[in-house]
């Protein structure tokens, strides 16, 4: 381990490989700048997606999928928007996108694969939670599908130190973020939230990231997105979709728990949802 | 689903190999390794999974 001057050096040098992140693909610039203000037109969106013909032919395929109700029915992308809706559309461009994006940024260190099946666990179990509580459910979606993406950009800007770190947590059977902590005087939340204030993510989703490890720091009211991704998380990890011998359920924030949990019966219900339609979104 | 009789977790030896990600034998026992962390009182979530999984509390295959 570095000293401290080290480790802020690092640090510091993390902070600017996030600042040199490309771009989002375009079609998900424009659905970011959807999500964070109602009133934009969503035409801009459309025809971003309809251009990046790769793009439109998983977001139609997946559109049809049994996931969102419409299989056989979605043939372009005005028909996913018009029988799905410009919101449901967004979540499912966000599942596309962002596997592009971060499965570009494959490393050694990092099984892509593990982790996106966690975070499409945590992005359904944290829509349902959600739209269960009255709130946003495409917006805690994509928080919850976004929520350890810092655990990605650790791979991606100091590959042999992420390793180490998740070597040691998997050794000492720690939680990862304590041993981030240690190393890199920062954790993939906060790293998380960078990467998210990079990509201009509407501020519920940057907050929501940064605290879906200590969600009592979150905002609290209808917002709440950083509790409902806490509690989907616990919820993703207990259902042991990353296929990780070394799974442990994080220990859970009673005060969110008890706000956004469903009583035991809906969560048995809840639990198969999650587990299905995760398998299927993950292997879309 | 495939009932199982949950059994009490070995305690964690650093290196030790934890069970099996295998859901229809010993998914109580998955259950209580994914949960090692939680303190106190049995959490609302780790109840739900062992029904979920077709766990019996009662120690008896169902």
């Amino acid at each position: 381990m570095g000293t401290p001057a080290d480790r802020a050096s690092e640090l510091a040098s993390l902070t600017r490989q996030i600042a040199e992140l490309p771009p989002l693909p375009r079609a998900m610039a424009e659905a970011v700048r959807l999500m964070a203000d109602d009133d934009l037109s969503p035409r801009a969106c459309i025809e971003a997606i309809t251009y990046d013909q790769a793009l439109a032919v998983r977001i139609l395929r997946l559109a049809n999928s049994a996931f969102y109700g419409a299989p056989g029915h979605v043939g372009t992308v005005s028909d996913a928007v018009r029988l799905l809706g410009l919101r449901t559309v967004t979540g499912v461009l966000s599942v596309v996108a962002m596997q592009t994006v971060l499965k570009g940024w494959h490393c050694e260190a990092f099984d892509f694969e593990n982790y996106w099946r966690h975070s499409v666990g945590v992005a359904v179990a944290a829509k349902e939670l959600a739209l269960r509580g009255g709130v946003d459910g495409e917006l805690a979606f994509v928080a919850g599908l976004m929520h350890d993406v810092g655990q990605v950009a650790m791979a991606l800007c100091q590959p042999e130190l992420a390793q180490e770190t998740w070597q040691r947590a998997r050794s000492s059977d720690q939680p990862a973020l304590e041993v981030e902590r240690a190393l890199w005087s920062s954790g993939h939340d906060v790293l998380g939230s960078d990467i998210a204030r990079h990509w201009r993510f509407p501020l519920d989703i940057v907050e929501a990231i940064a605290c879906h490890h200590l969600p009592h720091r979150a905002p609290r009211g209808p917002a709440a997105l950083g509790q409902i991704v806490h509690v989907a998380d616990a919820i993703a990890h207990g259902l042991d979709l990353n296929g990780d011998k070394c799974e442990a359920v994080p220990n859970v924030d009673s005060a969110a728990w008890v706000q956004w949990a469903p009583e035991h019966d809906d969560m048995l219900l809840l639990l198969a949802k999650v587990e299905s339609h995760a398998k299927v979104l993950a292997e879309a | 689903m495939e009932a199982v009789v949950r059994t009490k977790p070995e305690p964690r030896v650093p290196g030790s190999t934890p069970p099996s990600t295998e859901r229809k034998a010993g998914a109580g026992e998955r259950v209580d390794w994914l949960f090692r962390r939680q303190a106190g009182a049995e959490h609302p979530l780790k109840a739900a999974l062992l029904e979920y999984r077709g766990v019996r509390r009662d120690g008896h295959a169902g």
